[in-house]
């Protein structure tokens, strides 16, 4: 079964939204990625995937839930994406790809450091290649955000 | 050497002895040996003296010895020993006190007897003897003119029972507590067998390996039975436990592992840490015969006297390994990519293009269903199972059976859920197996892309055919089979080329409406084409030519050509018929109504005949700023000319 | 006593010292650091009596920065604790022979974080 090597990230995702947010995410439908696509999102955390295999770890969310997180994590009510913002989408993606690193151990992966796309409408450099990449989008009781995992060497049929 | 001594002292029987009766013999050769040296001696000194009596006896008592020596070896038994001696000793002894003259020392051999006797014949009986023996002696001494030594000094006497008294005290004392340990000894070492026994059991039948670890990762020789066939090594005692995982597993997972197990004898090892990071708790071994086997190993650490150990464990959980893996399809990837590159390599490109385009469409429709919150989940599948079935379709069309084949493998996955209710796991599944059909797709757009580069290539100096035309002619090939006939299409007079980029894809559909057109009105079949005189071969010509501001195409067939007479009545008998009346047309006129939208002269078919393309062909030439005329005669064909403006 | 935080994530700093001032530690107690190489200019500067470090970082990463310690006579018997994303064995693994004391996988939580400090300060556990 390949989809056991998406599992991880998704459970990832529950996880790190249990413990920092107290939110427990739901999947909804996962679909293609399609490379030149705009997305709906506001702002994006990246992490990229090296090693025995090569893939890309993308959290999206639109702007509202992206504040509303920052401010549980800080305190802070934040009315606009700053610093802090950026800062906490990379921390969460960077968690989640480090913790899904932990059902994908027959693997030797080294993961990068974050990088943040942000503004409405934008569109993600997606790896060069033909690996394939699914978006699982989640909802929570405080917004809709999604989850896009890309493997290359790991998923075959 | 060595040899020769043992056999000597133990009479040769040392084996066939308990442990406690081989001291004893070792013991009473002893006695022998040194009470034969003595007597000998002493023997011969009393009668180098002179006395007779004295020396041949203590001879005569050596000779006794030697044979007593022969006599336990000839009996292979030391018991002869053992209660002989008592005896002997007792009587010579006692011979010695009655001989011996005044204030003699040769009395205190005596002292002696406690001490050999309660060692050899035991405690109990040593005692009896020794009191037998003291007895006898005290009457020897005390008794007056029973011995020359009675007539010695009272303190002399009495020193000599005294000194043997104490003697005999101890030796009673000593042989008892040796006794006791050496009991305790001997129940000890029965309670150690039998727990060994007991241990035995379980390391031999254990089907866990069992085994501990010393600071040097050595595997101990005390160790489960089935450690060995584990780790196919015959005997895993004494090896490294790091050499022996060497070559197989990876090197850098025996690293891992050597670093881990050394972490176990640190002052102070992480424990809380220690399970969660094992590298070891399943592993697959390279086998010598055949699969890979599925090990899980567990460590924890044990104090010993001996110092720190790790304890290990081993299972061999293959099996389940193997279960899990029946459910997974190893298809090796790069095989699968070279079959895909051999089949793509003679298919054409242009239909590759097509079916690659087609596919994208229907997986992006997929797609967009996927996306839609408000789908139904039962649809959703229905949908997924149509968009694959089509891609499906296409691509055996196109000739990509090995594609085909796997996308057949996911459209049965996906069917396996219609009509049911799918969870989410299940649509997680079907996706990414979409996704990886969606990335092959783009890995083959890629390969083609590259060939596209070396046909333009190729193109250029050969100077291949339009895809324009190519299109022309696969329309007129697909036609003919479809209606029985066989046409010819002329396109010499069309330049490749000529066509620009912004008008390519109108001119296609023009074209190939105006094909359709033909066909539908027909072709006479050969006998009948004779009989009017025109060629045996329906012919399709299509030229192109360039002005200074417009582009001119001219299509014309040689077939049945437009009947005005016939457009009219089928205009009159049209309900939505709004223009003049059609009876009232002249000839030219009556042509213009094939464009009239809703007419055809033909029966509705899959090729024609619904009255929409001629009408539709002028409405996009027009709004494209360009002119299109017909000019047709019964019986002659058709001609469209067709011009389009180039700024 | 003084504590290091070590993190390019500023949020990430934020809730360690969050959740350690929960567990009573005074403000003051905290000093910060967003890479290794700043890490190392304040270690040799201050007295610090706990280090806690994240792995993926600019510049000097976590797992250099420890191995560097561990080779400075000075540091080797510095207690510290990794806090990171990274949740694989190897990692783990990899770590705890550069030299680190304990390990703890992002999120962090108090009673996790409050167990792993008392153990490597050698406090009772209660």
């Amino acid at each position: 079964m390949n989809i056991r090597y998406i599992l991880p990230f998704i459970e990832a995702v529950e996880t790190a939204f249990n413990h920092l947010f107290r939110l427990q995410p739901r999947a909804l439908t996962p679909y293609l990625v399609k490379k030149e696509e705009i997305l709906d999102w506001d702002i994006s955390g990246i992490i990229g995937i090296a090693g025995e295999a090569k893939g890309v770890v993308v959290l999206s969310f639109p702007a509202a839930l992206a504040l509303d997180l920052t401010t549980i994590l800080t305190g802070e009510t934040k009315t606009a994406i700053d610093d802090e913002v950026t800062d906490a989408v990379g921390e969460l993606v960077n968690i989640v790809t480090g913790n899904a690193k932990k059902g994908l151990e027959e693997f030797r992966l080294l993961i990068s450091l974050p990088s943040i796309v942000q503004g409405p409408h934008h569109q993600i450099t997606w790896p060069s290649g033909s690996i394939p990449i699914i978006t699982i989008p989640f909802s929570t009781t405080r917004g809709h955000f999604s989850l896009s995992v890309g493997l290359e060497n790991i998923i075959t049929i | 050497m060595k040899k020769f001594l043992k056999n000597v002292l133990y009479s040769g029987i040392q084996n066939r002895l308990p442990p406690e009766d081989q001291i004893k013999l070792l013991f009473i050769n002893s006695i022998i040996f040194f009470g034969l040296a003595v007597l000998t001696v002493f023997g011969a000194r009393d009668l180098a003296h002179g006395e007779l009596w004295l020396g041949s006896i203590t001879l005569g008592i050596a000779g006794v010895v030697l044979g007593l020596y022969f006599a336990i070896r000839a009996a292979k038994s030391s018991r002869f020993g053992v209660w002989f001696l008592p005896f002997l000793m007792f009587a010579f002894f006692s011979y010695l006190t009655a001989s011996g003259g005044a204030g003699s020392t040769t009395v205190l051999w005596m002292l002696t007897y406690p001490v050999i006797v309660v060692f050899l014949a035991g405690a109990v009986p040593g005692s009896v003897f020794s009191a037998a023996f003291l007895a006898v002696q005290a009457v020897l001494l005390f008794v007056p003119g029973l011995s020359p030594v009675g007539e010695g000094a009272v303190e002399f006497k009495l020193r000599l029972l005294g000194v043997y008294a104490i003697l005999f005290t101890f030796s009673l004392a000593f042989e008892t507590i040796r006794l006791r340990a050496q009991k305790e000894l001997a129940r000890t070492g029965a309670e150690l067998a039998a727990e060994k026994v007991q241990t035995d059991g379980i390391l031999t039948n254990v089907t866990e390996g069992i085994f501990l670890l010393d600071p040097t990762l050595t595997i101990a020789d005390e160790h489960s039975r089935s450690l060995a066939a584990l780790l196919q090594t015959e005997n895993p005692g004494g090896k490294s436990l790091p050499e022996l995982l060497k070559g197989r597993l990876a090197d850098r997972e025996v690293a891992a592992a050597s670093d881990y197990l050394q972490m176990f004898f640190l002052p102070h090892p992480p424990s809380h840490l220690m399970d969660g990071m094992n590298p070891l708790s399943e592993v697959a071994m390279a086998s010598a015969d055949g699969p890979h086997k599925h090990l899980t190993f567990a460590f924890g650490p044990v104090e010993l006297i001996t110092g720190r150990r790790v304890l290990g464990t081993v299972r061999d959980v293959t099996q389940a390994w193997e279960l899990g893996q029946k459910l997974k399809d190893e298809e090796d990837r790069s095989a699968r990519q070279m079959r895909h590159l051999f089949q793509i390599i003679h298919v054409k490109p242009e239909l590759l293009l097509q079916f690659l385009q087609d596919a994208d469409e229907e997986i992006s429709a997929v797609n967009r269903r996927l996306k839609d919150p408000k789908a139904d989940l039962s649809t959703l599948v229905e949908n997924l199972f149509q968009g694959v079935h089509a891609v499906k379709g296409n691509a055996a069309l196109v000739g990509l059976t090995s594609f085909a084949e796997r996308v057949h493998d996911l459209e049965t996955v996906i069917a396996a859920f219609r009509g049911k209710r799918p969870v989410w796991q299940d649509f997680l599944e079907m996706t990414v197996q979409l996704s990886i059909i969606h990335a092959e797709l783009a890995e083959i757009r890629e390969l083609l892309d590259r060939m596209a580069l070396f046909q333009r290539g190729m193109e250029a100096s050969t100077g291949g055919k339009d895809l324009l035309l190519m299109a022309l002619e696969k329309a007129v090939d697909r036609l003919g089979h479809d209606t029985g006939q066989t046409v010819e299409l002329d396109t010499l007079r069309f330049p490749p080329g000529l066509v620009p980029d912004r008008y390519r894809k109108l001119v296609k559909d023009i074209l190939v409406q105006l094909v359709r057109n033909s066909f539908a009105h027909g072709f006479e079949p050969p006998p009948e084409r004779q009989a009017l005189g025109k060629e045996p071969r329906a012919r399709i010509r299509v030229a192109a030519q360039s002005g200074e501001d417009h582009l001119t195409l001219t299509y014309w067939d040689d077939g049945r050509g437009f009947n005005p007479q016939q457009l009219r009545s089928v205009a009159q008998t049209l309900p939505s018929w709004t223009g003049k009346d059609p009876s009232s047309l002249s000839d030219s006129q009556a042509l213009k109504l094939a464009f009239a939208p809703g007419l055809s002269t033909a029966v509705a078919g899959q090729h024609a005949g619904r009255g929409v393309g001629l009408g539709l062909v002028k409405d996009r030439v027009e709004a494209a700023g360009g002119t299109l005329k017909l000019r047709s005669a019964p019986g002659k064909g058709v001609a469209f000319d067709i011009t389009l403006p180039m700024p | 006593m003084r504590i290091l935080i070590v993190d390019d994530s500023r949020i990430m700093r934020s809730i360690v010292k969050n959740t350690l001032q929960a567990l009573h530690y005074p403000p003051d107690t905290f000093l910060e650091a967003a890479d290794g190489d700043q890490a190392w200019a304040l270690l040799e500067a201050q007295e610090v009596s706990l280090l806690l470090v994240d792995w993926n970082m600019p510049g000097l990463n976590g797992l250099e920065l420890v191995k560097k310690l561990r080779a400075t006579a000075k540091f080797q018997s510095l207690p510290i604790i990794m806090v990171t994303s990274e949740a694989a064995k190897y990692n783990v693994i990899e770590a705890v022979k550069a030299g680190v004391d304990d390990y703890m996988v992002k999120p962090v939580t108090e009673k996790g974080l409050e167990e792993k400090i008392r153990r490597v300060l050698g406090w009772e556990t209660s």
